[in-house]
């Protein structure tokens, strides 16, 4: 525990000092800079309210929409005021309104900074010019210069947030392996939006080169500093709102689901109420702590909120006879992980769902059912499944006494290699290590150490 | 719907040759601004046309509307014209001639009233005259937008008329809800494309920096459509499944959601509230305990105070579970309202909260009828079903006090056309049902599990 939180710190806190080293050695060449303070006051606006619209990525972090301002003033007016607008815009947006922790705040606004500065130098270094941006054919290798700045500037921003998820996860700086399966998933999840910012910004960029044109004989005004400003919002706002919106319904799906496990434990008698839900969110932080790919993870949570649907099948007078968690089931209940997989795999999405909550009774000597299989040849998933069903049903139930997590842990450790598998035991207590709900003295800790 | 009406084929016809005859006018008369950036504008057009959102019950959107516009502003009616005659000539390659000329004629004279308006109203385009400040029009900019948007859903909205049958005034309500709030976030898109096309140093290319963000936006889109999709498949499956196994409710909800969703399009609800309608249904029972209500059924007599209070309780229950199924925006809320307000009587004597007339939403006016049709035509253990007939006349018998008038004679005559058949549709079991049904081990299991479900 304390080593983990060690690492993190180191980690942040260089990034800190490197952020705030930049910011000062960029300040100190101001003098040689020609610029206009309204221009950096624009470009903060800007900046500011496209803070507030970010769209978070499922493996931690986020996009913000001022992504495109940053990269247009990055262009226009270097990597030096941009960082400073960048650090300003993210103290106004994440201390101000968001009101996140200080230490938060300045982590973000540090690593922006950093990436910024380094996007500069790309710029410049491959043979691009601050403020002579041009559409031609016959230059066309310098927009080379802004596509590697554009991609320096994804790649570090991934870079950064990902290491910072992986130190705070307890995993320590040797295990490389991990740290490029989340940063490849983080550059994935980002691609497409930091491409299409990237892509606004630039046009920001050419439209602020040409204003003079741009404003005709009527001249340059603030009207059309406000035509520059609408220009960015209305392609952010659109990207943000259907980004949203997408996140948004996978959220209400998720709940649905687990509203309609819900529902079937009120129609079952003899169910616990939340025992789905409970099951389903353990279940899911065992598969993310084995660092399964975001997709399946949500499988396994959806298996884990409807794993007993099939129960609906089973006639009530049979479901409420009492049986120990250890002991065979009447026979036929032992037909719900079937029935209840019939009911999930008419919905397309739901079959790899459908495959776990059909295993989910299987043990790991070939003992359980429907089909008797073994060890992995039960699917990870149903086993991670089986682990967390045991785990909510010992500790939440409500026939017998609840056991206590302590308790709870060493019961499954007996069971072990007959009835789970012995390798997610210990994914077991690191899970529940983090949710707080053993101590570290406790059980989980020598579990840990045997690491 | 049967075959399409004399009514409508000419229609069609008739706006595609005017279309036609609009197009060859405005080239020959012109001014036509012809350049080859058109050609660049035609590519994006079809580029975007190809790739639609689908949005759910099998419609699309593209966001091909902020090319067109920015196409009107840059070239001109006659061009526009043409790009969009070309463009729906690749599109509905694959369609019917007629929907293909229709198309045609359709967007043809949309965007010659949409020019003549713009004209009309000082407004200049691009090609003509070199540099436009639009700055200063403003109003062109919005007539301009405008006529075109009411052109044009017009059109479709008196084919749409026309095809189902209904009328054009309660059609082009319709449709305009439905597109306005894409034509405003898309219109200010169009404009800012002109307005980069006519800046000097920038030109074509930059416009097509403004595709990334579109494709992009597309995208996220689409993956929300297909979220929305599947969240109405899994629920329907699951809480058809639910029901399935228990032979008090089984197939009650589907049949509830047709003969209502009948109903609402009978009575031209809009789309959104044709939704909160169809998830309202789907879910108005779920507050029902199985245990709970098996006892109250099968008792003879009438339940005692206690068991009412169950029977009583169940739509502010189901109403909680509703909520917490919330998945749109534009629905949040009303469908829990709606599930609570189902056992709600005109005369004030329902419950839970004895709202009367129009305090009921009509939404739940429409579900209470659909209800009671099906509870008292459907075939059950417990009940002996009526005939059709009687159900009707006994809904007549309480319209005004129990039942809106308005909604049951509307179900009488859907009725009476055929389109509401309970016989019928009690042969068709619903998809769920039927893949259970598959399975021999459950089938036999599910035929079990009913013949002992009446002991309890």
């Amino acid at each position: 525990m304390g080593r983990r939180r060690f690492w993190l710190r180191l980690y942040v806190g260089a990034v800190m000092v490197a952020g705030a080293a930049g910011l000062i050695g960029v300040a100190s060449q101001w003098g040689a800079l020609d610029l206009e303070l309204w221009e950096l006051g624009f470009c903060l606006a800007l900046a500011g309210v496209l803070d507030l619209m970010v769209v978070p990525l499922a493996g931690g972090g986020g996009v913000a929409a001022s992504f495109a301002v940053l990269f247009a003033a990055l262009l226009v007016l270097g990597a030096g005021p941009t960082a400073w607008v960048a650090a300003l815009a993210m103290l106004w947006s994440e201390g101000v309104v968001r009101r996140k922790p200080l230490g938060k705040v300045g982590f973000n606004a540090a690593h922006s900074v950093l990436s910024l500065l380094a996007a500069g130098f790309v710029y410049r270094a491959l043979g691009g010019e601050v403020g002579k941006l041009e559409l031609a054919w016959e230059r066309l290798w310098a927009m080379g210069a802004v596509v590697g700045a554009a991609g320096a500037l994804w790649l570090l921003e991934s870079g950064w947030v990902t290491l910072a998820v992986v130190l705070e996860r307890g995993s320590l700086p040797g295990s490389g392996a991990q740290l490029w399966r989340r940063l490849r998933a983080s550059l994935g999840g980002m691609l497409v939006l930091d491409g299409a910012l990237a892509s606004v910004g630039l046009l920001l960029a050419l439209l602020y080169q040409s204003r003079w044109q741009l404003a005709g004989e009527a001249g340059w005004s603030p009207a059309e500093g406000l035509f520059l400003g609408t220009m960015v919002l209305i392609p952010c706002g659109l990207l943000y709102y259907a980004y949203r919106l997408q996140g948004h319904l996978q959220e209400v799906y998720a709940h649905s689901l687990r509203t309609l496990g819900a529902l079937m434990e009120a129609k079952v008698e003899g169910s616990q109420p939340g025992h789905g839900a409970r099951v389903g969110k353990l279940a899911a932080a065992l598969a993310e702590q084995l660092d399964l790919p975001p997709t399946r993870v949500d499988q396994i949570r959806y298996a884990g909120y409807l794993h007993d649907i099939g129960k609906v099948g089973v006639p009530s007078s049979l479901l409420n006879r009492s049986r120990d968690q250890f002991a065979g089931e009447p026979e036929p209940l032992r037909l719900h992980p079937e029935i209840g997989a019939a009911i999930l795999s008419p919905v397309h999405f739901l079959q790899p769902a459908a495959q776990i909550v059909l295993a989910h009774h299987e043990r790991w000597d070939g003992l359980g059912y429907p089909q008797g299989c073994s060890q992995t040849d039960i699917p990870l998933g149903a086993r991670l499944l089986a682990l967390a069903n045991a785990y909510v049903g010992m500790t939440h139930s409500s026939a017998s006494p609840p056991l206590t997590p302590h308790q709870a842990i060493s019961r499954l450790r007996q069971a072990a290699g007959s009835r789970f598998d012995p390798h997610l035991l210990q994914t077991l207590t690191g899970v529940l290590l983090e949710f707080g709900e053993v101590e570290p003295t406790s059980v989980g800790a020598a579990e840990l150490a045997r690491r | 719907m049967g075959k399409p009406s004399k009514s409508f084929s000419s229609y069609m016809l008739g706006t595609g040759i005017v279309g036609w005859v609009v197009l060859v006018w405005l080239s020959v008369k012109g001014p036509v601004y012809l350049s080859w950036e058109a050609g660049f504008f035609l590519a994006l057009a079809v580029l975007v046309g190809l790739h639609p959102v689908k949005l759910p019950r099998g419609a699309t959107t593209t966001v091909g509307f902020a090319v067109d516009y920015a196409c009107l502003l840059i070239f001109g009616p006659a061009v526009v014209a043409w790009i969009g005659v070309i463009s729906f000539g690749v599109l509905l390659r694959r369609s019917s001639w007629l929907r293909k000329l229709f198309n045609q004629g359709q967007v043809v004279l949309s965007f010659a009233g949409a020019g003549w308006v713009y004209r009309a109203l000082g407004g200049e385009y691009v090609e003509g005259s070199g540099w436009v400040a639009f700055r200063e029009m403003e109003l062109a900019l919005v007539g301009g937008g405008v006529a075109y948007f009411c052109l044009s859903s017009l059109l479709i909205a008196i084919a749409m008329a026309l095809w189902e049958r209904r009328s054009v005034g309660g059609m082009w309500v319709l449709s305009f809800r439905w597109a306005a709030p894409r034509f405003l976030a898309l219109a200010p898109f169009g404009l800012l494309m002109a307005m980069v096309y006519q800046t000097p140093g920038l030109g074509v290319w930059a416009v097509g920096l403004f595709l990334v963000p579109l494709v992009g936006a597309r995208f996220a889109f689409q993956g929300a459509m297909e979220t929305l999709e599947l969240h109405r498949e899994t629920v329907h499956a699951l809480s058809n499944a639910l029901e399935a196994y228990d032979p008090y409710t089984r197939n009650h909800s589907e049949l509830v959601t047709r003969y209502a969703l009948a109903l609402g399009r009978e009575m031209e609800l809009a789309a959104p509230r044709m939704e909160v309608l169809e998830w309202a249904c789907r879910l108005h029972d779920i507050g029902k305990c199985r245990q709970d209500w098996e006892s109250i059924i099968t008792k003879p007599g009438r339940p005692s105070e206690k068991e009412w209070e169950v029977i009583r309780r169940h739509p502010v229950e189901g109403s909680r579970l509703a909520e917490k199924m919330e998945f749109l925006p534009h629905t949040a809320g009303k469908v829990a309202q709606i599930v609570r307000a189902h056992h709600e009587r005109l005369d004030g004597s329902g419950y839970p909260d004895s709202r009367r007339g129009e305090e009921i939403p009509l939404e739940a006016r429409i579900l209470g009828v659909a209800d009671a049709f099906e509870a008292m035509t459907a075939r059950r253990a417990y009940h002996q079903s009526r005939s059709a007939q009687e159900a009707i006349e006994e809904l007549r018998r309480c319209a005004g006090e129990q039942f809106d008038a308005k909604v049951v004679e509307t179900l009488a005559a859907l009725w009476e056309r055929g389109e509401v058949e309970p016989e019928a549709a009690l042969e068709q079991q619903p998809a769920a049902a039927g893949a259970l049904a598959g399975s021999s081990v459950l089938s036999s299991y599910a035929a079990q599990r009913e013949a002992g479900g009446g002991g309890g």
